[in-house]
């Protein structure tokens, strides 16, 4: 069963805020991609990885000049995870593959040591015999001192290797001294030097051309319209060197073919210390982008709770920063849910979706291991999350977007379990009566489900549901004054006066209603304004101003 | 030649392209000499600039010939290209820029031999390997420019360049000083040295946009370059001062300008940025045009390849009598002869 599905994870702006998690490592980044979320059952794991992240943040708070030499070895560690799959079934790697292994082991030691030196446990890296396995592999890829980050195959592999290269070397010396002194002589003979390439060059019917047809060492190896172009003969000490050579060479290839052989064959044996490394390596990798991303939005470590969500202080980081670009503040919300169905009501611009996604986003990131923007949070582990939320545009596609939000809360239906279930007003797509009366069934059907629900709506009918708890935003205190503002700047004024506290619903609250009022500050005709008035005062009886009793049905 | 290695060391040239006027010119011929002629005094490193990785080359069907390298050069090429001759290389790094042949890796040749070089496809990866051949000690890259990259000489890739000239570019002498003399100049015109100019040109390249002058005042227009401009769109540009192009300007665009007889002052980062003729540009001189570069490209020395693949020579002295006014005070060499 999916987590969270793609449509929720957008509602919740949940991928745009992973861009912040990137880890370093090439294996760090796949693992990232496959990144799963805690499941009930796993609570404990899933507390060791949180303690584990306040442990690594407090010693790299310690030692910041290791950081930076920490986040460059991290980037220079290659991923060799397929070329160890490749060597365990046999496969010799190539000489830049065996590089890529010495690099592997090479910053996986420059890693391990700094993290000694930053006093961080060797749990989170390696124990002695592991960093000894280490230095005894890469001893095997540096057969000759001193150590060095680079790779070949080196004459201390073996000394029958060593022995075919000096005779190859001896060789070559033995076949330029014998050629340098036969083009000696015949440089005399013809008084002309060779090129650069060892040519000797004569143009088309010249003395010298006649001359160097005549000398038997010389061969003619190609001509254009106006010159020939001459070269020493092989000689036949020289054939006899040729000769030698060629089978120097084939020696000399398979002897270092024989070398990377047993070099497979003994690391074959240390594939378990490669595959430790690699999921050592990669966790640490994880942890620490966990950190930083979680420092972007100063994230608190979550704790686990059987029955209740909890969130202090809780703010969703990328509409907190879209606010203060405006220069207004997020206000953090507080909310102490349990299962059954919340009911967060509140006026148009009330904050309550933005209430919503910051429960959402508290609860995802909780799970995918990461601290949350919130003073503190307690929660479950969730064996699903789920989000029905629209935004503005949604609700101009009108019986479509009603449509499909319908279709969506159908499929909810069908989930079992204490999932985390996220309705954004129920009912909003269609005509204020029908709406009204969906949103409430729904919310009724919900209290028979054993998910925690939180519902969000502007329809106080819901209330009226038995059992349901609630929270209402405390809404605007005092109305600002229309005084020919911009609808933008009425807007930034309309923000500023709101409050956007969730006040938990006592039987005897009120909800403000504030809609009519809202409208006309945001430049509504007055004859439109006038009408609505009189329509509300005709209906229920109320005037603009007043508030409606209202209150949770108590159990 | 013999003191080629002097005159670099006093320049502090620590990278060198070789450009080829035309396909088959001899760049590789060229590489070698430079390989052999350097290697006793400077830690050589060698890599290729462009999108190559066929055995054979797709417009001439000739073999891609391997380059020579030395004991000690450092080469950037495809790993697969190392692989195949295991035992002469220390591998040194991995550079993470992908070429056709695979990933190109810097390796440190331990005894003489030949290796084919697998281009690098961009100018970034271009610098990096330089700034990489650079920790590893190089202390001159010599950089195999593609045929038709001739960016691979702009100052800001390179610090100097050898142009090479070969029979392959025509069976016409006079052909072929033409091309040289276009090019040449190109290559030569004056740097500008007005700081404003500098200034507003990395503002252009940052911006990327074209900035105009007009009443001794820059300003921003609103073109990314002269590429997505229309005729007359570009022919109204005569009406200003100064033109800083921070992209390329071609002949075509050069005909537009003509159109309105222009006073008009055009500057282009380097002449790599140009693609002009020397007709068009004589024109627009005439007109009372100028064109100023704000780095100029240090040519080093002329190499000529009397000798085309298809069998077809000049006569070396001729070649060279013919090119030597062109190119005078700038040697003329060749490599096979001298």
């Amino acid at each position: 069963m999916m987590w969270i599905d793609e449509k929720s994870k957008q509602d919740l702006q949940l991928d745009q805020l992973l861009l912040r998690f990137q880890p370093w490592t090439p294996m760090g980044k796949k693992a990232k991609e496959k990144l799963t979320p805690f499941l009930p059952g796993q609570e404990s794991d899933w507390q060791q990885l949180l303690e584990e992240q306040e442990v690594i943040q407090s010693h790299l708070v310690r030692y910041p000049k290791q950081v930076a030499q920490l986040e460059s070895i991290l980037q220079q560690i290659p991923d060799v995870e397929d070329l160890i799959l490749q060597l365990e079934s046999g496969y010799v790697p190539s000489l830049t593959e065996w590089f890529q292994i010495k690099q592997f082991l090479w910053y996986s030691r420059a890693w391990a040591r700094l993290l000694t030196e930053m006093e961080i446990d060797n749990s989170f890296y390696f124990n002695k015999v592991e960093i000894e396995t280490c230095a005894n592999l890469l001893q095997h890829l540096n057969p000759s001192h001193p150590l060095r980050s680079t790779f070949s195959i080196a004459d201390e592999y073996d000394p029958a290797l060593k022995a075919a290269r000096e005779n190859r070397a001896h060789l070559e010396r033995e076949k330029l001294c014998e050629r340098e002194s036969r083009a000696q002589i015949i440089e005399e003979q013809l008084q002309v030097r060779r090129n650069r390439f060892g040519e000797w060059i004569a143009i088309r019917g010249s003395q010298q051309e006649k001359k160097m047809l005549q000398i038997n060492d010389l061969q003619l190896i190609r001509e254009t319209t106006y010159d020939r172009y001459f070269e020493l003969k092989p000689s036949k000490q020289q054939e006899k060197i040729e000769h030698e050579l060629d089978q120097l060479n084939e020696k000399i290839a398979r002897l270092e073919q024989k070398v990377l052989n047993q070099l497979a064959k003994t690391f074959r044996s240390a594939i378990p210390f490669f595959r430790y490394a690699h999921q050592k390596i990669t966790h640490f990798d994880l942890q620490w982008a966990r950190i930083r991303a979680a420092e972007s939005w100063h994230g608190s470590k979550p704790t686990y709770s059987e029955r209740h969500l909890e969130i202090q202080e809780g703010f969703h980081p990328l509409m907190a920063e879209k606010l203060r670009e405006w220069n207004i503040e997020f206000m953090p919300i507080q909310v102490s849910i349990k299962s059954g169905v919340t009911v967060i009501i509140g006026p148009n611009m009330g904050g309550k979706t933005a209430a919503l996604k910051t429960i959402g986003v508290n609860v995802a990131l909780a799970q995918f291991g990461f601290f949350v923007p919130a003073k503190s949070c307690c929660l479950p582990l969730f064996p699903w999350i789920k989000s029905i939320i629209g935004d503005g545009q949604d609700w101009e596609k009108g019986l479509s977007s009603f449509g499909a939000e319908i279709a969506r809360l159908t499929l909810c239906f069908q989930k079992t379990g204490p999932g985390l279930l996220l309705l954004d007003e129920i009912g909003r797509g269609t005509n204020p009566i029908e709406g009204s009366s969906i949103s409430e069934a729904v919310t009724q059907y919900l209290m028979n489900k054993e998910f925690f629900s939180i519902h969000v709506t502007h329809y106080r009918e819901v209330l009226h549901v038995k059992g349901v708890q609630g929270y209402r935003v405390a809404g605007l205190q005092t109305l600002p004054n229309y005084n020919g503002n911009s609808t933008q700047e009425m807007i930034q004024q309309l923000h500023k006066h709101m409050d956007y506290r969730l006040l938990p619903l006592r039987v005897t609250d009120t909800i403000p209603q504030q809609a009519i009022r809202i409208a006309e500050l945001l430049g509504l005709p007055q004859a439109i304004i006038s009408q609505a008035k009189q329509r509300l005062k005709s209906e229920v009886g109320l005037i603009d101003g007043t508030e409606t009793k209202t209150g949770p049905s108590s159990d | 030649m013999n003191d080629l290695w002097k005159k670099i060391t006093r320049l502090s040239i620590r990278s060198l392209s070789i450009i080829g006027l035309s396909k088959n010119a001899g760049k590789t011929t060229v590489c070698h000499a430079l390989v052999q002629e350097l290697k006793d005094h400077l830690r050589l490193g060698l890599v290729s600039i462009g999108v190559d990785g066929e055995e054979r080359d797709h417009w001439s069907g000739l073999p891609k010939p391997p380059i020579y390298v030395s004991t000690g050069n450092i080469v950037a090429t495809a790993n697969t290209l190392f692989d195949q001759q295991a035992g002469n290389w220390e591998v040194l790094c991995h550079t993470g820029i992908h070429s056709i042949l695979g990933e190109i890796y810097l390796a440190k040749a331990k005894q003489d031999t030949y290796i084919k070089l697998a281009g690098i496809p961009t100018l970034s990866g271009i610098q990096k390997v330089l700034s990489q051949m650079d920790r590893w000690g190089v202390d001159l890259v010599l950089v195999d420019g593609a045929y038709d990259r001739r960016v691979s000489a702009s100052p800001g890739v390179t610090d100097a360049s050898v142009l090479v000239v070969g029979a392959s570019m025509g069976h016409s002498l006079q052909k072929i000083a033409a091309k040289v003399e276009e090019t040449l100049h190109l290559f030569r015109l004056p740097a500008c040295e007005d700081e404003k100019v500098h200034l507003f040109m990395q503002k252009a390249i940052e911006e990327n946009c074209l900035y105009a002058k007009s009443s001794e005042r820059w300003k921003a227009l609103s073109y990314s370059s002269l590429l997505p401009m229309t005729q007359s769109e570009i022919s109204s540009l005569s009406k200003y001062e100064g033109l800083i192009v921070s992209g390329a300007l071609t002949d075509h665009n050069l005909r537009a300008l003509l159109q309105k007889s222009p006073h008009l002052h055009i500057y282009v980062p380097d002449a790599t940025h140009l693609f002009v003729s020397l007709a068009t540009l004589r024109q627009f001189y005439r007109s009372g045009g100028k064109i100023n570069v704000l780095k100029s490209i240090n040519l080093l020395f002329l190499a000529i390849n009397p000798v085309s693949p298809d069998g077809f020579s000049f006569n070396h002295e001729e070649l060279k009598e013919r090119l030597t006014p062109i190119c005078s005070p700038l040697p003329i060499v060749n490599l096979v002869r001298e």
